[in-house]
């Protein structure tokens, strides 16, 4: 935060300053010859915002399983208005957003009033029951069949365009959920997470609080849908699962609760490591199953704490 | 006029009447104490009056301004907070950061002007962690001040709990058992925390057991039992009182200090 140890302060943005390099010089040089993989960190990008949404709602100690509606709203959306009313798809964008973030306050009022496993449980019914939604939705969605010839673009046309595209609006999204959790956001909403009764007897607005932290979760959901869906120029009701939803949680997990990077860690790691194990498919989920569980006990706070010290406890020098 | 006024007010647990047909006045600062054994209804009594609770009938008045049935963090902008009997801060940040989110309501910054870092919020921000560091160094925390509240003993988890509630400026101030765990010497302590706080203008409710630091502490004295309010006075008039001391008949005399 603004008035944190100046060293501290100044180490996280040498590491922004060094995460943003590597995003948009080192990949692209690296990769400019291989679309393949260029496509691989297009999604790993796309996945980690929209896990670092779902990172936000653990801050205030809430589990959410429910990204994929979210993803899913956002590319529906990306996918009627481009494709029926031809709009730009920069346009587009935002109003996935938009959408999202209106749905994530509509259904986050009532259910974020549930804590613990009663509210995952709930946001693990909301993938499902978003499917079922747009596979009813009648000629606006054209159900199974999903809509197709999603336009992509021109400017984004390339692998290279597309990922450097993504990998802009995760370092924006990085940005944006680092100053809530460094800034005195921060601490409301960790606080919450600790004790919400207190918090309330603080004169904090705890139901606000938790609906905005729910509201930007699920905004991004919607741009990372908006994404996929000119990516893959096609959305059906299956395109998201209680699967992704639950992937979206775990990368979080992975990387590390305590962290900002922790999600984008876990996207970008979990991503690559399946490409890599994909030449084993067959015990693909084997080795994944195996793989989670030993970090979990061996790494409870995940695998960024082997390199970062715990957050919130402040160096006093 | 009384800054606090509770008016018969009864609160049920479906059978049970936690609190029956209560009413209190309190005038500005003063220290106002009520006691009772266990199960009497005293935190219950807290919660309602907090906002945590509706009553079930009566109101509570802050001010002049009814306040039952507003949303506790509604009451608390009032100027009306309580601290809890069981955990009172937030075990997972420093006691700094603690003090700092006891600040919340006295920000001024938008929730945008706080996120995107503008100068007017970090302004504040600055100065709300230099009157928690104060707050903290006033109650003797300041040696603790990058210590996670986890790792803090127990007296000093209850003395980072009032200064929570004190970063706010409350102008009353509800402190539920503060004074449970503590040694003689810890106690002796937070007694003149205690008054420091009401010396600084704010009104203190207080529900303790530790009868000795009740008597030395208060200024007017209201017992409950089963509920019911039984006698209210001065301490010298509780003392002698023959419903209290009914009331505390067999329980341990050091409990009582009648
Ligand atoms: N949420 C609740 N639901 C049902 N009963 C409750 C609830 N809260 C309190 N009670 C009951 O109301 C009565 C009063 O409880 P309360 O906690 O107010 O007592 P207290 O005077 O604070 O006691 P202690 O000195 O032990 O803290 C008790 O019999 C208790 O079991
Ligand atoms: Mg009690």
């Amino acid at each position: 935060m603004a008035d944190q140890p100046p060293r501290a302060a100044g180490r996280t943005l040498a590491g922004f300053a060094v995460f943003a390099l590597v995003l948009l010089v080192v990949v692209p040089l690296a990769l400019a010859s291989q679309p393949y993989w260029l496509t691989v960190f297009s999604n790993a990008a796309l996945l980690a915002l929209g896990s670092l949404g779902v990172w936000l709602t653990f801050s205030i100690g809430r589990i959410n399983i429910a990204q994929g509606a979210f993803t899913l709203v956002g590319g529906y959306v990306t996918a009627i208005l481009a494709t029926r009313y031809g709009i730009s798809f920069w346009v587009c964008l935002p109003l996935s957003a938009a959408v999202a973030a209106l749905v994530g306050g509509l259904v986050g009022w009532p259910i974020l009033r549930l804590r613990g496993v009663y509210f995952s449980m709930i946001t693990l019914s909301l993938t499902s029951t978003a499917g079922l939604l747009f596979l009813n939705g009648g000629a606006l969605t054209h159900g199974a069949e999903g809509i197709n010839n999603i336009p992509r673009p021109a400017v984004l046309s390339s692998n290279l365009a597309f990922y450097l595209a993504s990998a802009v609006l995760l370092l924006l999204g990085t940005a944006v959920i680092w100053r809530f959790a460094h800034s005195r956001l921060g601490y409301v909403f960790r606080s919450m997470r600790q004790n919400e009764d207190l918090a309330w007897s603080l004169g904090i607005d705890v139901a606000r609080y938790r609906i905005l932290a729910f509201v930007v979760s699920s905004a991004m959901g919607g741009i990372v849908g908006a994404m996929f869906a000119i990516s893959q120029q096609s959305i059906f009701p299956s395109s998201y699962t209680v699967n992704d939803s639950v992937t979206f949680m775990l990368y979080c997990f992975l990387g590390g609760l305590d962290y900002v990077a922790g999600p984008v860690f876990g996207a970008f790691l979990l991503v690559i490591a399946f490409q890599l194990l994909s030449a084993i498919e067959s015990y693909q989920a084997l080795l994944y199953g195996v793989f989670m569980i030993g970090c979990m006990l061996l790494r409870p706070n995940g695998l960024l704490s082997l390199v970062l010290a715990p957050p919130g406890a402040e160096q006093s020098s | 006029m009384s800054i606090l006024a509770v008016e018969r007010v009864t609160r049920r647990f479906g059978g049970l009447v936690a609190v029956n047909d209560v009413s209190l006045a309190v005038e500005p600062g003063m220290i106002f104490t009520v006691i009772g054994p266990n199960g009497a209804g005293k935190s219950t009594l807290f919660k309602v009056i907090a906002g945590f609770l509706a009553p079930t009938s009566g109101t509570v008045r802050f001010a002049g301004e009814t306040i039952s049935g507003l949303k506790p963090h509604i009451i608390a902008r009032k100027g009306l907070v309580r601290t809890f009997q069981e955990t009172t801060v937030f075990k997972e940040m420093t006691a700094l950061e603690n003090v700092v989110i006891g600040h919340h309501m006295r920000a001024r910054s938008g929730d945008l002007g706080v996120l995107f870092g503008l100068p007017a919020a970090r302004a504040e921000e600055a100065r709300f962690r230099e009157t928690a560091a104060e707050i903290l160094t006033y109650l003797g925390l300041g040696h603790v001040l990058h210590e996670r509240a986890r790792n803090l003993p127990h007296g000093y988890l209850r003395a980072l709990g009032i200064a929570l509630a004190l970063a706010s400026e409350p102008r009353v101030l509800l402190l539920d058992e503060p004074f449970a765990g503590m040694n003689p010497e810890e106690t002796d302590q937070a007694v003149r925390m205690v008054r420091g706080i009401r010396d600084r203008g704010v009104t203190v409710l207080l529900v303790e057991h530790d009868m000795s630091a009740v008597m030395r502490i208060s200024d007017r004295i209201l017992v409950l039992n089963f509920g019911n309010r039984i006698a209210e006075g001065t301490p010298a008039e509780i003392q002698s009182d023959p419903a209290v001391i009914d009331a505390y008949l067999g329980q341990a005399d050091d409990m009582v200090g009648l």
